[in-house]
């Protein structure tokens, strides 16, 4: 088995859709809170196989959409440092501050490095002794393992030219906070690769508090489809809860070797969400016992006052209650190759995403 | 590719993982992904059930 082809069977696809199509109640939305998942679904054009009362919605899943503009202030703001290598994930570079870009701070000349994973920042780090790298940290649970794991090592080498700047953030919070909001969801597409780390249980107090489906889903149309047939069979039985689709890698508790690791490295902290605002516990801040490595509390800089972009919706887009297209600015002053908000910028962004395929 | 083996504790030679940001997050379970197969290909009886009850159904006003 090649894990790919298998879950792209037309027959099985079609079987599926059949049962989706027989489903006649009143017209349900379902939110996914997965950039990958806001990928896939408009690449593979599931929504266009769906009956026309089964919607599906993105939600706030794509890391650098949601991210504050005020980090990106703050990274900007350490590049300016001497002797700093800034040392990030590809998506980030092109997402505008309130005055440039990383990006544009590296054609200027700043030392700033795409790197594939945290291992690389590493390796930065040990061939520069005299230079101090920081690695900007973004992402949910998927990603945040990463940089635990980086920040053990760095630890264990005791290496001290190595920084991390957290902005990685936790997801039940910001599906909560959804609901809280009003918007008008029946269920959620749950994170894929957020729940192999975290397990499926951190979604039961928002099943069972808002009475509403959750079924964790894998990648492939197979995997996206029958998680939309799983959620239609809950809404038609009346009985909300947790299941699990994507089984071939997502345990019930998780990966609880990286779940120990975030436990050890990350403290929760109140977190800023685009589109959402400030929640309760919703980011991981570094913890005491590693704060030697916390870019925050090692480098003293000022960040500029935030400046948001005028007229784009991409906070609505990620809460849900306004589609991409509804922007005035999208497709002519905000393109994948010109963005004005992150929604644009990342590929993994409803923007973006709705540009390519739709 | 390269990809960091940190968060896991058991995985063999041969094993096939999901990466992301370089690192390897889960061994993909075969077994799991040949029962959801199946739970696909033996719907037909079930749903097929289901799905003639709910045509017997009068339509909802």
């Amino acid at each position: 088995m090649k894990f790919i082809q298998e879950f792209r069977d037309k027959e099985l696809v079609q079987k599926l859709l059949g049962y989706i199509h027989a489903y006649h109640g009143p017209d349900v939305s379902f939110m996914e809170v997965c950039g990958g998942h806001t990928m896939a679904i408009r690449k593979f054009g599931i929504p266009s196989l769906l009956p026309s009362n089964v919607h599906l919605i993105s939600g706030p899943g794509c890391p650098v959409c949601v991210t504050s503009q005020k980090y990106v202030d703050h990274a900007l703001a350490l590049s300016k440092l001497d002797d700093v290598i800034i040392a990030t994930y590809g998506d980030l570079i092109r997402v505008p501050g309130s005055s440039t870009t990383l990006e544009s701070r590296k054609s200027d000349g700043a030392d700033i490095r795409m790197v594939y994973s945290t291992l690389e920042a590493l390796s930065i780090a040990r061939k520069n002794p005299a230079k101090k790298v920081i690695f900007l940290g973004i992402g949910f649970e998927t990603t945040a393992p990463a940089s635990a794991a980086a920040l053990k090592t760095a630890k264990k080498e005791n290496l001290p030219n190595f920084y991390l700047l957290s902005a990685h953030k936790v997801m039940p919070p910001a599906m909560a906070a959804i609901v809280d909001e009003e918007v008008q969801i029946n269920g959620y597409l749950a994170p894929g690769h957020v729940s192999v780390i975290t397990g499926s249980e951190i979604y039961n107090d928002i099943s069972e508090k808002y009475n509403l489906p959750v079924v964790i889903s894998g990648f492939e149309p197979l995997d996206i489809i029958q998680s939309i047939y799983m959620l239609l069979k809950q809404i038609e039985t009346q009985n909300s809860h947790v299941e699990i689709q994507y089984k071939r890698v997502v345990k019930p508790e998780g990966n609880l070797k990286a779940r120990a690791m975030l436990n050890e490295v990350f403290d929760f902290r109140d977190d800023w969400w685009r589109g959402l605002g400030v929640l309760p516990k919703s980011g991981f801040g570094i913890s005491e016992s590693y704060s030697k490595w916390d870019a925050e509390k090692h480098f003293e800089v000022e960040i500029e006052p935030t400046r948001e972009p005028k007229g784009c919706i991409c906070g609505e887009v990620l809460k849900g209650v306004k589609r991409p297209k509804e922007c005035k600015l999208f497709g002519t002053v905000c393109t994948p190759a010109n963005p004005v908000g992150t929604c644009m910028v990342s590929e993994e962004g409803a923007c973006q995403a709705s540009y390519r395929y739709e | 590719m390269e990809a960091g083996i940190q968060l896991l504790d058991e995985v063999q030679e041969g094993d096939y993982v999901l990466v992301h940001s370089g690192f390897a997050l889960q061994v993909i379970s075969e077994q799991e992904a040949q029962n959801m197969l199946e739970v696909i290909r033996e719907l037909d009886e079930v749903a097929e059930e289901v799905h003639s009850q709910e045509m017997q159904k009068p339509p909802e006003s």
